[in-house]
């Protein structure tokens, strides 16, 4: 049944085709936006002998004299130079502002209440931040640059969920529209086991959408910064516009944060696969599912869009498929939501929000499913 | 294999689909005929346990079919009125389909398949995509399906609809011949589909069961009801309207009818052999038959 299933899925010529374009759109941004520095020079392994790894107070009053002579004319330095010396002393500010906040959650907690959530908010930030250590400096990072989003953070979930609507609206819908229905709910396992297979015959399509679009950009990446330096510094090194993970509180390298980025990236993914499914089956309608689905995605950018985006919305948004599957803003500051109290991280707050609407969605989906009708 | 109908309507708003039906089946045809809107459909929807009856419960061996579930489903054979084909399937993968969905074995899924697929004629096709086949053969495909699982209870609603004369005659025998070990629900307004090889007739109009024997007992209940009559074109106009006309036959000397009547409706009338396209014509008129006879 799920290999019949899959067969339904992939058989469809309008992914082959959507996807296509996709990988076009890929090519042709990123030549079109690729940094001018994208460290495969051999001058950029000179520069991190002399100026790479976490940043000193050494190194940041060196570069900022190399820069006060360069900008007095004293001295000439090319364009990477240039870059790298920019990289140190912002690093060097960003450290510092790194260690103000520590001290301001130190001090922070020393007037507040132990039972109150901002006690417990202050202290696990600051635990975070301790466990940092010093993440800033200049590393020589090459593709991971580019790999965590295709194109822009925004643009993963445009490109990520049109595979997803386009595979996954008709998987209900079309046993109405091709008048199959009657047939299937007549059989011994067209009420349950045919829902389990279609669930997992739409996660296959969801992973390999999902392996395909990030494949095909590793690729583009790999081949644009010409290495995969860099895959263990601190994740704080990611600064590549419009994407800054520069005050993020984890702990976690490039590499680590690249397979966390795509496991959550992954799940956010089927939680909106199932959300589509889940329509599909209400909708009976192939159309109205895409719509809706896209819709409920949607409404979050639209919101900010029209500055709707405080108390309640601002939660409201936050908690979005988009952020979801969006990533970046998961990871990119310290925020906590709370629980009974307890500050929980929004990343693990997210997770399972999403993880409770999916199993309740799958609820209705079986429901549904089981006592389905046919009366036209 | 007893399949008890109980006490089934179904309402749908204000309407009664079905009203109040009450049959009890054992192995062998049954033949449910009536004209379009007279219920067969959502009759044999609830009994293919995709429609809820809004009142009453169908009982297969003493259990009710909704408590069976996936039992009860696991030895049923439906065949819809109106039904669709996944375009990119052949039919070969249509029917891998449909047998995994009825919980077969893969390796005998092959065999029955291949089985399937000789009954209905079209082995040979098994490779063509669904989308390029004619209105026939999708219906050969649906009945093949049907079949897949070697059904104790076999539901097809309309199942000669879009089949051509030989195919016809190729379904009834296909059913006469695997009736005897099971229960086959036939639902028609084509009378010579279960003429021959009901068990019992139902005949239903308007949501109610009007009556149910077996042929000779429709016919018998026929007697002095059909009439055969030799008339100027004078007296046959006169005669429309009065009686409910079968057969008309135009001669050199003037009509000879072929006619419905509780009492001698000519003087030169003659009592007739009644069939069962005269029983549906005394139940559902003139206008009826002529769907039937279409």
């Amino acid at each position: 049944m799920y290999k019949h299933e899959l067969y339904k899925i992939f058989t469809k010529k309008s992914l082959y085709i959507t996807f296509f374009l996709i990988v076009l759109l890929l090519v042709f941004s990123n030549s079109e936006s690729m940094l001018d520095w994208v460290m495969k020079d051999e001058i950029y392994d000179e520069l991190y002998q002399t100026h790479g790894g976490p940043v000193t107070e050494e190194l940041e009053l060196m570069v900022r004299e190399q820069m006060r002579a360069s900008d007095a004319g004293e001295v000439s330095v090319d364009q990477a130079t240039g870059d790298v010396q920019f990289l140190v002393a912002m690093s060097g500010l960003n450290l510092e502002q790194l260690e103000e906040r520590k001290e301001f959650l130190a001090s922070k907690i020393e007037t507040l209440d132990q039972t109150t959530h901002q006690y417990l908010e202050a202290t696990k930030e600051l635990e975070m931040l301790k466990e940092l250590g010093n993440p800033y400096g200049f590393y020589l990072i090459q593709a991971w640059t580019g790999m965590m989003d295709l194109i822009e953070p925004f643009f993963s979930v445009v490109l990520i969920a049109i595979m997803i609507l386009l595979g996954l609206s008709p998987i209900f819908a079309e046993d109405h529209a091709q008048k199959t229905i009657g047939l299937v709910l007549a059989t011994k396992h067209g009420k349950k086991n045919l829902v389990t297979s279609k669930i997992l015959a739409s996660i296959t399509y969801i992973g390999v959408v999902f392996i395909s679009l990030h494949f095909t950009n590793f690729l583009i990446q790999l081949n644009g910064y010409g290495g995969l330096h860099g895959w263990n510094a601190p994740m704080q090194s990611l600064v590549n516009y419009p994407s800054d993970y520069s005050m993020s509180p984890f702990n976690l390298n490039v590499r680590q944060f690249y397979f966390i980025m795509l496991t959550v990236q992954f799940i956010a993914g089927v939680a909106f696969g199932v959300l589509v499914l889940c329509l599909s089956n209400l909708t009976k309608n192939y159309l109205m599912t895409f719509f809706v689905s896209g819709s409920i995605l949607g409404l979050p950018f639209i919101l900010r869009q029209i500055g709707l985006d405080h108390g309640f919305f601002k939660t409201f948004n936050l908690f979005s498929y988009l952020e979801f599957i969006r990533i970046e803003r998961l990871f990119d500051q310290f925020r906590t939501f709370s629980f009974f109290g307890q500050p929980i991280l929004y990343p693990t707050y997210l997770i399972g929000v999403f993880g409770l609407v999916t199993i309740l969605l799958l609820g209705v989906l079986y429901y549904r499913s089981k006592h389905q009708q046919v009366t036209t | 294999m007893k399949l008890v109908i109980e006490n089934v309507s179904k309402k749908y708003n204000d309407k009664w689909a079905v009203r109040e039906f009450n049959a009890e089946m054992t192995d062998g045809v049954y033949g449910l005929l009536g004209p379009n809107g007279s219920g067969k459909t959502t009759l044999m929807r609830m009994l293919a346990s995709i429609l809820k009856p809004t009142s009453g419960r169908i009982l297969l061996d003493d259990q009710d079919i909704r408590t069976l579930d996936e039992t009860y489903r696991d030895v049923l054979g439906y065949l819809p009125q109106e039904f669709g084909l996944y375009q990119n399937f052949t039919a070969e993968r249509f029917l891998a389909y449909f047998a995994s969905l009825k919980g077969l074995d893969k390796n005998i899924a092959k065999e029955k398949i291949a089985e399937v697929l000789a009954l209905v004629n079209l082995t040979e096709h098994k490779r063509k995509k669904t989308k390029t086949f004619s209105g026939g053969m999708k219906r050969r495909l649906g009945i093949a399906q049907a079949l897949l699982n070697d059904p104790k209870i076999l539901i097809v609603d309309e199942p000669t609809a879009g089949l051509d004369p030989k195919e016809r005659i190729h379904f009834r025998n296909l059913i006469s011949n695997i009736s005897r070990e099971r229960i086959v629900i036939l639902s028609t307004h084509i009378v010579s589909d279960i003429e021959y090889i009901a068990k019992e007739i139902f005949i239903m109009d308007q949501g109610v069961l009007k009556e149910r024997s077996d042929l000779a007992g429709l016919l018998s209940g026929m007697k002095g009801k059909v009439w055969e009559a030799s008339m100027t074109e004078t007296e046959f106009a006169s005669l429309q309207g009065q009686y409910k006309i079968g057969n008309i036959q135009r001669n050199e000397d003037g009509v000879k009818l072929r006619l419905i009547s509780d009492e001698k409706p000519h003087a030169q009338a003659v009592e007739v052999l009644a069939t069962l396209e005269d029983v549906y014509l005394y139940y559902f008129g003139e206008e009826a038959l002529q769907h039937v006879q279409a």
